[in-house]
């Protein structure tokens, strides 16, 4: 467990900006956690820490992170609701802490941990077998937030806090805040899991190995995200997927006879960005994985060649569908031919 | 997961402060931007106290840079900002300074990516705070964080605090999650700068609705409501702008209702900035296009005067007493 004297200038500040933040942030919330469980069981139990503690505390500190559920945190706000003087101070807002107290004190959601709360840890095995089934779980854990959300500010309020210091005494004090701040950490480790979800998604449709956009696409992508359901980010799932093609590529290629030509077509279409860890690979492993598939209509000049006009001539209109960089394009007539692309953008943000 | 990474610091002690840059300040200097070592001057000895953080945005700027063509929308925006200046002989200089800290405004996927790179440094913030004080067997509570931003780093600041009182998904409302700042310092704010200009061009605001900066009601301190209680995202909120500052709304010494941000709550400190030679326009032409090294003077020192290392060194005191 870390510990160290607050305000000692020596000690370094530690900065951390490598790739197994997350990782990392879950291993300190474990110790947070440890902490948090020690100074539960010392106020239930408080020879049986000690003992531990003093025998073998780094194993006590791993086999407790995980075992501060519900009930212990039920515990410690029907404690501190038994003190008049916090009765008194809670006036009005009583009441409503009574309700929600009831709501954490429900003996079914007991053993839930409360780690498993926000979905990142597993659900223990007692807890799936009292309440049977997954889904129930997750029901309560989303009551239990709620609930552990409106207490929170209620009871660990700086306007309340030093009545409940003087009712709970400086020990008791210490082991209520601890845990009913514990939740909070959790879901705010979860909330920065999800801000950090979105900003990749950011990262994916607009980043360096994003397809870059016309001007007339950048106009009408603007008018998709403003006036188009669907095409608009959302506060909590991040950026849409969708993405409007109107593009003239003059690199397409086909077999004309013998020879590799040329082929010139406007697209239309979406492209669909594909988010998840699993998307969105470089290399080789881009062409099973790619970060996004495209899909739309193709229009071409039967006269082949680079910088054909699409329009010009008989005009062929096709279809084309991509994964990832790389485009396959059907155009239908007398001459039908199937042509091949990669996604590149030749002259900048024009085509 | 996001090749942005939010900055995890341990604290020393039990205070902490986050820098948030203006445009370009970072893509320029990297982390040198950052007025770290006159912040550690103003701070004197207490500065081994207080874990420093930095934002840096400008990695999702450049995204947008290379995805779309923002020199058409900053110039779109350059030209609804000189309409504001009479003086046509700086008009040109202001509407290109002015331009570059409009341009989040217009494309929303930029404007939504910079809110979650700002909402996941503050949540981090949280959490350090949480483990520096659980471990010491501190309250959390008792723990303070501020944040100093400059220029366009105060629009994102005042949309992220507006966003955070608002939204429940991020978990830093400050009367439910307990998660209240100790002062938040916005200088050379261009809030109503952009208020004003994104007012002007209306209909091409992507989600209007969305953005704090252009509530029907007005510019607002960000504050939870929770019945009839209204829990302010910050207890103290200071707005700094210069005397010669076009963005913070100043314009030769005078003060521009288009410009000054103001806000019912808010406490404002001007620097007195005067500029060097007879021609006013031509020196804050030359100040303005000049960087650090020229226009403005602040007593004997010439300056930008939209310098952000220049506000930090003078306002010395002011961030002594707001970060103590």
């Amino acid at each position: 467990m870390k510990s160290r004297t607050a305000g000692s200038p020596a000690e370094p500040a530690r900065q951390t900006t490598g790739a197994s933040r997350r990782s990392e942030r879950y291993i300190t919330l474990r110790h947070i956690t440890s902490t948090l469980c020690l100074l539960a069981f010392a106020s239930v139990l408080p020879q049986r820490v000690a003992a531990q503690a003093t025998d073998s505390a780094r194993v006590v500190q791993t086999v407790l992170a995980d075992t501060l559920t519900v009930g212990h945190y039920c515990a410690v706000v029907r404690n501190a609701m038994s003190r008049d003087a916090v009765q008194r101070l809670l006036a009005d807002d009583l009441p409503l802490v009574e309700a929600k107290a009831e709501r954490v004190c429900d003996p079914r959601v007991a053993p839930l941990l409360l780690r498993s709360l926000t979905g990142q840890g597993a659900v223990s095995l007692a807890a799936v077998a009292r309440t049977r089934q997954k889904a129930y779980s997750e029901v309560a854990a989303a009551r239990l937030d709620t609930a552990m959300r409106t207490l929170r500010p209620l009871l660990r309020s700086r306007d309340v806090q030093p009545t409940i210091n003087a009712a709970l005494g400086d020990s008791a004090a210490q082991v209520f805040r601890a845990v009913l701040d514990a939740p909070a950490l959790y879901f705010t480790a979860a909330a920065l899991d999800r801000s950090l979800e979105r900003l990749s998604r950011y990262e994916r449709k607009l980043g360096l190995q994003s397809p870059k956009l016309n001007a007339i696409e950048v106009l009408l992508n603007y008018s998709a995200q403003r006036w188009m359901p669907g095409f608009a980010p959302s506060i909590t799932r991040g950026p849409s997927p969708l993405e409007l093609i109107a593009s003239y590529v003059p690199a397409y290629a086909t077999i004309d006879g013998r020879k590799l030509t040329a082929v010139s077509a406007s697209e239309f279409g979406v492209r669909s960005y594909l988010f998840g860890d699993q998307w969105g690979k470089d290399g080789k492993a881009g062409l099973l994985k790619p970060a996004y598939w495209s899909i739309g209509a193709l229009v071409a000049s039967d006269r082949n060649g680079a910088l054909a006009w699409p329009w010009d001539g008989r005009t062929r209109t096709g279809a084309f569908i991509g994964w990832g960089e790389l485009k396959v394009g059907y155009l239908p007539g007398r001459k039908s031919s199937v042509i091949v692309t990669r996604q590149l953008q030749f002259i900048p943000f024009v085509f | 997961m996001s090749a942005f990474k939010p900055q995890s610091i341990k604290w020393p002690a039990d205070r902490a402060v986050l820098l948030v840059h203006g445009i370009g300040d970072a893509s320029g200097a990297g982390a040198a931007a950052f007025p770290t070592a006159q912040l550690a001057a103003a701070l004197g000895d207490d500065a081994a106290n207080v874990a420093v953080y930095t934002l840096n945005y400008d990695f999702i700027n450049d995204w947008a840079v290379r995805k779309t063509n923002l020199a058409a929308g900053i110039e779109v925006l350059g030209k609804a900002v000189a309409t504001h200046f009479a003086n046509a002989e700086l008009s040109t200089t202001l509407a290109k300074y002015c331009g570059d800290v409009l341009w989040p405004i217009l494309h929303l996927d930029t404007r939504m990516a910079v809110r979650d790179a700002y909402i996941a440094q503050l949540q981090q913030i949280v959490l350090d705070c949480g483990e520096a004080a659980l471990a010491r067997g501190h309250d959390p509570l008792e723990y303070r964080v501020s944040i100093v931003a400059h220029s366009l780093g105060c629009f994102h600041t005042y949309e992220a605090l507006h966003a955070a009182v608002r939204e429940p998904e991020y978990r830093l409302q400050p009367g439910t999650d307990l998660t209240q700042l100790e002062c938040v310092v916005l200088m050379a704010s261009p809030v109503q700068l952009i208020r004003s200009v994104a007012g002007d061009i209306g209909v091409l605001v992507p989600d209007r609705n969305g953005l704090s900066t252009m509530d029907a009601a007005g510019l607002s301190l960000p504050s939870q409501k929770m019945g009839r209680k209204s829990v302010p995202a910050a207890r103290h909120f200071v707005s700094v702008t210069g005397s010669q500052d076009p963005v913070g709304g100043h314009l030769f010494g005078k003060q521009q209702t288009w410009g000054f941000m103001s806000i019912a709550g808010q406490r404002t400190q001007i620097v007195t900035q005067s500029l060097v030679g007879g021609d006013t326009a031509q020196a804050l032409t030359l100040a303005l296009a000049a960087g650090d090294g020229a226009g403005a003077a602040l007593g004997s020192v010439i300056i930008n005067p939209h310098s952000w290392t220049a506000y930090v060194s003078t306002e010395a005191s002011l961030l002594r007493e707001v970060l103590a």
